[in-house]
């Protein structure tokens, strides 16, 4: 082997290397061949005292604390830098497109999540309706049947009322003139027509007052649990934020090798946890768009009823006091 | 000798022919091999190593027979690594031949 034959061999060795530090290191070997040639050995001794051309190379790697194997056993990565920039770019494409890839996987698993918290929100619903149904229906049948019972009491006490003013009505008429018997008979007369209809009005107005008092008790049955589910959601979403945030906390200290590896794990769960049981409580919330219109009418019958009786009312009341009058 | 020797305690000898006089690597080589016989192959890597953790600056200086040559100069941290690595290198051999000596006294 000639000096030209080590140089090249030995820079193949050093690739991995700057070109810099490789001419210096060859600038070396070479001078101190030329400085053995000078002393009169040839220059296959020279070579011969470096040893073995693979130790050699092993060595000098080594100061640079270069793995000696690594050129070994990448050598065309190395050996062909000027197909470097066009790996780069099939990199970064291939990157890319797998980036790409990954983001529609993930937009995807998101929407099913999303849809899943959906259904389990319908559900969820669903269930707090037919939980909360029985429960306020057996109530309004329970009060309906007091109330039933008290309306009657009502219609008796007012029939008695009518029947006994009716009497003494009668009796005065008894003691005084045809005219005022007249009077009177037209009276009772004219009382009775309105006694039917006064019954049914307070029979009426009853039942309206109940239907509104069961929709204020509706109404606040749903402000209730509504105003307690959104407390529990704003609640629960709270220690969701709260273990996100030690979950970026987490995230930020483990590369630095802080041992929050238990922790970041436990706040991974926390918010997991959190969260789906922010979502149900958010999701168990009553809306009423479907009842809106419904009770809107009923509230609209009821003042239309209500007005009815007023008129009623309103109707004996002047006749009462023309009777008076006359009396 | 022991090559395994004559690699922990080539970094010292280096340094202290350095220390001496500022050498090129040739006869550098030289004078080390008046110490300790050693691939010569080894000594540039060394020096090599050396220079890049900065304990030798490096200059060209013309040579009236051939291309200028490098020249290596120990430097200040240099110097107080050759210093810490002789206090090592005198503790360690007084502690072994300690050791040989009572070990011939008990025979």
């Amino acid at each position: 082997m000639n000096k030209e034959t080590f140089l090249e061999e030995l820079r193949e060795h050093l690739r991995i290397l700057e070109d810099q530090e490789q001419e210096d290191i060859l600038e070396e070997y070479a001078q101190h061949i030329d400085m053995k040639l000078q002393k009169g050995l040839s220059e296959e001794e020279a070579i011969r005292d470096f040893g073995p051309m693979k130790e050699l190379a092993a060595e000098i790697l080594e100061a640079y604390h270069v793995k000696p194997e690594f050129d070994k056993k990448k050598p065309s990565a190395v050996r062909m830098p000027e197909l470097k920039g066009i790996k780069i770019a099939d990199g970064k494409k291939a990157f890319r497109k797998a980036g790409g890839f990954l983001k529609a996987k993930c937009m995807a698993c998101v929407r099913g999540i999303g849809r899943a918290f959906r259904w389990f929100g319908g559900k969820c619903r669903v269930a707090a309706a037919w939980i909360t149904k029985p429960f306020s229906k057996e109530k309004a049948l329970k009060e309906t049947g007091d109330e039933f019972m008290y309306g009657e009491t009502v219609t008796l006490q007012a029939q008695e009322r009518f029947l006994n003013q009716g009497h003494e009505q009668a009796a005065a008429g008894q003691t005084g003139s045809s005219q005022e018997k007249a009077w009177t008979e037209t009276g009772i007369e004219m009382r009775q027509k309105p006694k039917r209809s006064v019954l049914a009005a307070v029979f009426h107005g009853i039942k309206v007052t109940w239907d509104l008092f069961a929709a204020f008790c509706i109404w606040w049955l749903r402000l209730f649990w509504n105003l307690a589910w959104l407390f529990m959601a704003a609640f629960f979403g709270f220690f969701t934020m709260l273990m996100l945030m030690g979950l970026g906390a987490g995230v930020v200290l483990l590369p630095q090798g802080y041992p929050v590896a238990g922790i970041l794990l436990i706040c991974l769960g926390g918010m997991l946890c959190f969260g789906a049981l922010s979502c149900g409580s958010f999701s168990l919330l009553i809306r009423k768009n479907k009842e809106k219109p419904e009770e809107i009418s009923e509230e609209k019958a009821a003042v239309s009823l209500s007005e009815e009786i007023e008129a009623i009312e309103e109707k004996i009341n002047s006749e009462e006091e023309t009777m008076t009058e006359n009396v | 000798m022991n090559p395994q020797f004559k690699k922990g305690v080539l970094e010292l000898i280096v340094l202290e022919s350095v220390r001496k006089k500022d050498m090129y690597g040739y006869e550098l080589v030289e004078e080390v091999s008046r110490v300790i016989d050693v691939n010569e192959g080894t000594i540039y890597p060394l020096l090599k190593r050396l220079t890049n953790e900065h304990y030798f600056e490096t200059y060209l200086r013309e040579s009236s027979e051939g291309p200028p040559r490098k020249y290596y100069h120990l430097t200040a941290a240099g110097i107080l690594y050759r210093d810490s690595l002789e206090a090592e290198w005198e503790e360690f051999q007084t502690r072994v031949c300690r050791f040989l000596k009572e070990g011939k006294e008990h025979e």
